[in-house]
């Protein structure tokens, strides 16, 4: 072992550091061995998954991909279908709430106006309330406008993302001197103008942040499109997960498997290659107070 | 240009603009969120019967609480129940969640005992939480299912009796979903209690290192009152969040919005799904109920907020004696 | 160690998107029954890309609008219809294919609440666990102001005309072109082994009482050390005592819930199998999964019940000519399709015509049996059928060629059918409930049949716990 440090760590530090080291190794194992297993059972027949536990990857990844497809053609979507339309939605979902949340903070940030109080003190409010107290309303609201089964009742509410208005309201509030904005009126800049060529691009730090954030709860959603989305066709990912359970996938262990591997790995993927920004996003956006 | 206006008004000139930039908030917000939530309210009032695809929708004020709360001849009271199950799976989720994070964010921001690495660490416990949660629900069930392969292989070692099945015991099943949501969300908590802690200052532990304070001691009697803003904001959240369970044990071994065993599982949000499509001024009424709750749930946080703000103020003003 | 794992995954993906991106191409998908829903002929359906598919012209004046939830109709249509209408009939048949048994109700119900839709049906399919919820509504057309006579019915097993049947007025609505009728599969190694038989006059024997079916259960349990059991569970038998044991509807006509005495004794049985059963709930993995058990590695069970459909399309290869059919101790049906016309149907003529070929007439019906395999609903075709052979596309054969359509032939009779429109929720949703909730000894008898009709009252509120 390589020591930096030039003084001779206590023996009593020591040993301590190599218990909090085993108990973290062994929390770091138990976040990835779910998913190990679950590749590795992708790759292996239903009857060796259900005898046996086994750590190296098996030779029937290509049947059981085989099965797979064959059996989602029975579903009326494929899971990379599936996946298409959950990007459908989360893509716009993501552009509408991080820019009109922006929109929105930087409204109650830069301007003294006579609701702002009321204002901030509504979005404070109901940035609690979640969707399912008023997804009966939500629904009954969406079939009179004739949008069930469409993408838009999934995105639109993207706008009005109260967590994200607040979050970058506090941004605002540590980074953006009001001066530049006076500045740029002298300059003769519009106030929208300013807002989109000036404070837009100073807030790339939180707007990327958020848009991991919101993308990641809109794709990861399952409650309002089971609302709102019947044709099979329209499904989004988590809904094809939830047809993994239906059973016509039930049969085989080896299938549910490489099925459930598939629909985790984009995300999976996603996470290590953003993971960095992702843990310091959740460590800034705790920081509400 | 007419630099010579007096500031004051300038600033009310432009500040209208301000309506401008929350307007469109404001608008989709009463047409999504403030507009749905009042008309649940209204149907929520009446009772409507579909029968052989006639419906019938009658007033009945507020027969439908009534009747949810079992207070109406011959009801059950299945909101009570479900909304015990969650609480049910929530609690066992959350006691061990905020002890493992409250030692993980420990830990990993001592300053004595540096571990190597914390960076991955981070990295690796919070990684379920990203993953979605359907998937990460029949995974579990994929695994704990009674022929699935990690009971099959402690039965075949003859460490379980060959009748033993999770998922037809109330508490296993609920102990399970509870593990699942504390795998998932624990390393969310360790991240928030990190930031917290890091926002302590370290004059306080040198200081408390000086008087002789013990390990436990310091946790006790500094990080923890410290603390307590961030932990009451992740009880409330985690709370709120609770109440909406729906994904996992929705997709954990239940059976048409039912949870298994013998409907033990079932959440709130669960029921509110299963009789949207019969029932609209039930779902609507235990709709609202949970709105209530949410209600009660986030005035506690603001007023422990506010509590802790006026606290702190207070301690300033006496000096800041940290004994 | 992140970048070898990031490596790795990525690679996992491009492989699994090679093999999954191609998915184009129809081919059988065998045994892709509508599951909880237990209905219909699993033939192969053609693979549906959106789950609502529409063929043909919905817009032209005189389009003739069939619903359904699967492809099944497809091939009556495409195989048998063509020899039995005129041309010009048959292109103008709209075929709209929901693909989901699950939102199949919700589609429908939505399409009949607006009569201006094109799509609107003419003719729906419909299923036997709430066929009587359309025949109730008032929406279905009286098979008689169609023009098929009782004559044209008379071939028609008795319970599944019921089935279709207003019981208070006697009038019929929906017609079934496949029988049902259930049966026990006895997988023959494993009877060989515990059973000491295979013949199916001694095993029927073997399992003619509910006490004998107990006691075999044990027998079986003990001797291979509960790696193989005679049933899969309990949940098994539901259709045994839904769709044959009871003698009361689910409730009566003053529409209190009635918890009829046979249901009370399938929750006692289920208390007394317990722990000799695997204790799986039908269509769950853990079930299917223990149809091609070993019974020395994995879990196995003797038998399953079934019906027609069930034996030919969803037995495993493992059950191949290694199957035997016995009735076991009660007589009773499974889920079956329907066809019916609405009242509001644009075409009589044609939609008698339809109904007739598909659900009375004998020869036809014949052939729908050569082109899909169905158990058809009709007494004539079936000799027919037993006597001539029909050239069934099915490859599932029985253990030492039992005869299958000769096995079947009289199972119809003494099917006694009480079916209310709620039947599939309350039987495959909340009885399993009441029977896992009773037996595992939570609750008593009691406590169990009331939480059991609470839950019934909770789904159809203007059912009355009484």
């Amino acid at each position: 072992m390589k020591k930096r440090r030039s003084a001779p760590e206590n023996p009593v530090l020591r040993r301590q550091r190599r218990l909090r080291s085993a108990v973290m190794i062994f929390l770091c194992i138990l976040s990835l061995l779910p998913f190990y297993l679950m590749f590795i059972n992708a790759t292996r027949t239903s009857n060796d998954v259900k005898s046996s536990i086994s750590f190296l990857f098996g030779s029937h990844l290509m049947e059981n991909i085989a099965t797979f497809t064959q059996k989602q053609k029975g579903v009326g979507i494929t899971a990379w279908g599936s996946m298409g339309n959950s990007l459908l939605v989360a893509v716009p979902y993501t552009a509408l709430s991080v820019y009109f949340s922006a929109l929105t903070a930087y409204g109650l940030y830069a301007y003294n106006f006579k609701a702002k109080k009321f204002a901030w003190g509504f979005i404070l409010a109901v940035m609690m309330v979640p969707t399912q107290v008023f997804a009966v309303g939500f629904y009954k609201f969406m079939l009179h406008l004739g949008l069930i089964d469409t993408f838009l009742p999934l995105i639109l509410p993207a706008i009005t993302t109260p967590a994200v208005v607040f979050f970058m309201r506090q941004y605002l509030a540590a980074t953006l001197p009001l001066d530049i904005l006076e500045a740029a009126r002298i300059d003769g800049s519009g106030e929208f103008h300013t807002f989109n060529t000036i404070v837009l691009p100073m807030m790339k730090p939180a707007l990327a942040t958020q848009a991991i954030f919101q993308f990641v709860a809109s794709w990861n959603n399952l409650f309002l499109p089971s609302l709102i989305i019947s044709s099979s066709g329209k499904k989004t990912l988590p809904m094809f997960v939830q047809m993994l359970m239906g059973e016509s996938f039930r049969t085989d262990y080896g299938v549910v498997f490489l099925a459930l591997s598939i629909t985790i790995l984009p995300m999976f993927v996603m996470y290590f290659i953003l993971s960095r920004y992702i843990v310091e996003g959740v460590t800034l956006g705790g920081v509400k107070e | 240009m007419k630099t010579t206006k007096p500031e004051k008004l300038k600033s009310v000139r432009y500040s209208k603009y301000g309506y401008w930039f929350i307007l469109p908030f404001f608008i989709v917000y009463t047409v999504f969120s403030l507009w749905p939530l009042i008309s649940t309210f209204y149907y929520s009032l009446f009772a409507y019967t579909t029968r052989n695809l006639k419906e019938t929708i009658t007033f009945t004020g507020l027969g439908n609480y009534l009747k949810l709360l079992g207070l109406a001849d011959g009801e059950k009271a299945y909101f009570l129940k479900y909304l015990g199950n969650t609480l049910r799976i929530w609690v066992f989720n959350f006691i061990p969640q905020i002890a493992l994070s409250l030692l993980a964010a420990a830990w990993l921001t001592d300053s004595r005992v540096r571990l190597r690495g914390k960076g991955a660490y981070k990295v690796l416990i919070y990684m379920p939480n990203i993953i979605t949660a359907a998937s990460i629900s029949l995974l579990f069930y994929a695994f704990l299912s009674q022929y699935g392969p990690l009971m099959s292989v402690l039965r075949n070692a003859g460490l379980i009796s060959q009748n033993s099945n999770i998922m037809s015991s109330t508490w296993e099943t609920s102990l399970a979903i509870s593990f699942i949501l504390l795998w998932m969300w624990y390393g969310n908590t360790t991240l928030l209690l990190i930031s917290g802690m890091m926002g302590i200052n370290a004059s306080l532990y040198e200081a408390a290192d000086l008087d002789g304070a013990s390990t436990w001691q310091k946790f006790t009697r500094i990080t923890l009152p410290l603390l307590k803003p961030i932990l009451v904001y992740v009880l409330v959240t985690s709370a709120i969040g609770g109440l909406q369970l729906y994904d996992i044990p929705a997709l954990f071994n239940a059976s048409g919005y039912i949870g298994l065993p013998d409907d033990t599982s079932t959440t709130v949000t669960m029921y509110i799904m299963r009789l949207h499509s019969t029932d609209t001024g039930r779902a609507a009424a235990v709709s609202i109920m949970l709105f209530l709750i949410t209600v009660l749930i986030s005035l506690f946080l603001f007023r422990a907020m506010r509590q802790s703000e006026s606290g702190r103020r207070r301690k300033k003003a006496e000096g800041g004696g940290q004994s | 160690m992140k970048k070898v794992l990031a490596a790795l995954l990525s690679m996992m993906m491009l492989l699994s998107l090679a093999a999954c991106g191609n998915g184009g191409g129809a081919a059988p998908s065998a045994a892709v029954s509508s599951g909880s829903s237990a209905s219909a002929s699993a033939s192969a359906s053609a693979s549906a890309e959106d789950s609502t598919a529409v063929t043909g012209d919905p817009s032209a004046a005189n389009a003739f609008v069939i619903w359904a939830w699967n492809a099944d109709f497809t091939t009556i249509q495409e195989k048998v219809l063509p020899k039995y209408l005129s041309q010009a009939d048959m292109d103008r048949i709209v075929f709209v294919n929901v693909g989901n048994s699950d939102i199949y109700q919700d589609k429908i119900d939505a399409i009949l609440a607006d009569p201006g839709n094109e799509l609107y049906p003419d003719i729906m399919l419909l299923e036997v666990g709430y066929v009587q919820k359309y025949v109730q509504s008032g929406l279905l057309k009286n098979v008689a102001d169609l023009g098929i006579t009782a004559d044209d019915m008379s071939d028609m097993y008795d319970y599944n005309l019921n089935l279709g049947s207003d019981a208070a007025s006697g009038d019929t609505y929906a017609l079934f072109w496949q029988a049902t009728p259930g049966c026990w599969q006895i997988r023959a190694d494993l009877a060989q082994q515990y059973l000491g038989t295979t013949d199916p006059a001694a095993l029927q024997e073997m399992f003619s009482t509910w006490d004998k079916v107990v006691k075999v259960s044990a027998q079986v349990n003990d001797a291979s050390g509960g790696k193989v059991k005679l049933l899969s569970g309990t949940d098994d038998l539901k259709y045994v005592f839904c769709n044959g044991a009871r003698s009361q509807a689910w409730y009566n006509d003053k529409d209190n819930i009635v918890v009829d005495d046979a249901i009370k004794d399938y929750l006692e049985l289920s208390k007394q199998l317990k722990g000799l059963t695997f204790d799986t709930l039908m269509w769950k993995p853990d079930w299917a999964a223990l149809k091609d058990g070993d019974g020395v590695n994995t879990e196995a069970c003797i038998a399953f019940t079934g019906c027609p459909w069930y034996s030919y399309w969803c037995l495993t290869d493992t059950w191949t000519d290694n199957t035997v059919l016995i009735q076991g101790p009660q007589a009773f049906y499974w889920g079956g399709t329907g066809l019916a016309a609405t009242a509001e149907c644009s075409d009589t003529q044609l939609a008698r015509d339809i109904l007739y070929y598909v659900t009375c007439n004998a020869d036809s019906m014949v052939e729908i049996n050569t082109a899909n395999g169905d158990y058809v609903n009709n007494a004539k075709a079936i000799s027919d059928i037993q006597e001539h052979g029909s050239g069934t596309s099915s490859t599932f054969k029985c253990y030492n060629d039992q005869d299958i359509i000769g096995f079947f032939a009289d199972k119809c009779n003494g099917i006694h059918v009480l079916a209310v429109g709620e039947d599939q929720v309350i039987c495959e949703q909340l009885l399993p409930t009441a029977v896992s909730e009773y037996a595992s000894g939570s609750v008593d008898l009691d406590t169990a049949v009331s939480n059991f009709k609470s839950a019934i009252h909770d789904r159809y509120s203007y059912l009355n716990v009484g």
